[in-house]
């Protein structure tokens, strides 16, 4: 095959797939979402906290304000703490 | 076991020439990338139109169809995507490239470079390495990306499942360092892994139409149940359920 045409299909090929993959980036995935930066930390005792891991989303009145950053054991209170980064806004 | 481990550090030691001529390289991506395409794209979107259909039959059961999205989403992301843009890479790539080795082999074409000097390790077997090693992550996120098109086709416009939840519940479950990165890792191994076993059985093959026919059974075998295993050990460092 004529060498231009090879070079021709061979771009439009990576092109799709970059494509695909900034698809699967910007549209599937949640790229930015809530942003580190204007954030607070505090953090929250429960007696159990059921099936609560790391990353979850914290919500107001259903509204996404922070993220679980870490959960762990609380050894004076024999509590589960979590620490949460809220957004300071 | 022994033998493959040499050559494939003998193939990264050749690949150094073959980057001073991307020429090479961009001829094996044509026929290994590029012509994969259509196979990819096309069972990427029945894939993900069956997803749809079952996923929208199981989730119905516990009145969660909106749930569709983040289900079509991830296992396409996390698993189908790589695995079986893998298999189908090795079906088509791969025998096609230890068919090519083994007959440029059996017609004593490799001894004839050899006798003129230029090492068929670099001129022949690197370029055809990187050409599939560069095409595997490509041929996977469009398989993911075609699949989700697809998941998208049955469920919201042929069922009709909410539109908004079903981009924003998937947008919500999807990580892009934990899911997509993970992927493009997994397809990464996977499209080295399968190289590889088909340059080697190639390399390999008995020099006559029965081995070179042997190898090219081997080779897509082979490189199927090494798919299926690496899946599962990647798997297993990756989600580990944290």
């Amino acid at each position: 095959m004529e060498r231009t045409t090879i070079d021709l299909w061979v771009g439009v090929f990576v092109a799709m797939g970059i494509a695909a993959l900034l698809f699967l980036a910007l549209k599937v995935g949640n790229i930015g979402g809530f942003e580190a930066g204007s954030v607070y930390t505090t953090h929250a005792n429960f007696d159990n906290i059921g099936g609560l891991k790391a990353k979850a989303p914290v919500k107001s009145a259903g509204v996404l304000v922070g993220r679980v950053t870490e959960i762990r054991f609380d050894n004076d209170s024999y509590q589960a703490e979590a620490i949460l980064s809220l957004s300071s806004q | 076991m022994g033998v493959s481990t040499r050559f494939f550090f003998l193939l990264l030691l050749h690949s150094g020439t073959c980057f001073r001529r991307p020429q090479l390289i961009l001829r094996e991506i044509f026929s290994s990338g590029v012509l994969s395409l259509i196979i990819i794209l096309v069972s990427g979107l029945f894939v993900g139109m069956v997803l749809g259909m079952q996923g929208y039959e199981t989730l119905q059961t516990y009145g969660s169809e909106e749930a569709l999205g983040v289900l079509v989403s991830l296992s396409l992301v996390r698993e189908l995507g790589p695995v079986v843009a893998a298999l189908l890479f090795a079906s088509r790539a791969g025998s096609a490239i230890t068919a090519e080795i083994g007959l440029m082999k059996a017609t004593e074409q490799l001894a004839a470079m050899e006798m003129m000097a230029v090492d068929p390790l670099a001129r022949v077997v690197a370029p055809r390495f990187w050409g599939g090693v560069i095409s595997m992550p490509l041929l996977a996120a469009m398989f993911s990306a075609m699949g989700i098109f697809g998941g998208y086709l049955v469920g919201v416009v042929l069922i009709g499942v909410d539109e908004g939840s079903f981009w924003s519940q998937m947008q919500a479950a999807v990580d892009i360092r934990e899911d997509i990165l993970n992927g493009v890792i997994k397809s990464t191994v996977f499209g080295i892994a399968v190289t590889v076993i088909a340059l080697f059985e190639g390399y390999d093959a008995p020099p006559t139409a029965e081995g070179v026919s042997r190898a090219t059974t081997r080779t897509v075998v082979t490189s199927s149940l090494a798919i299926l295993m690496l899946d599962f050990v990647l798997t297993a460092f990756m989600f580990r359920g944290v």
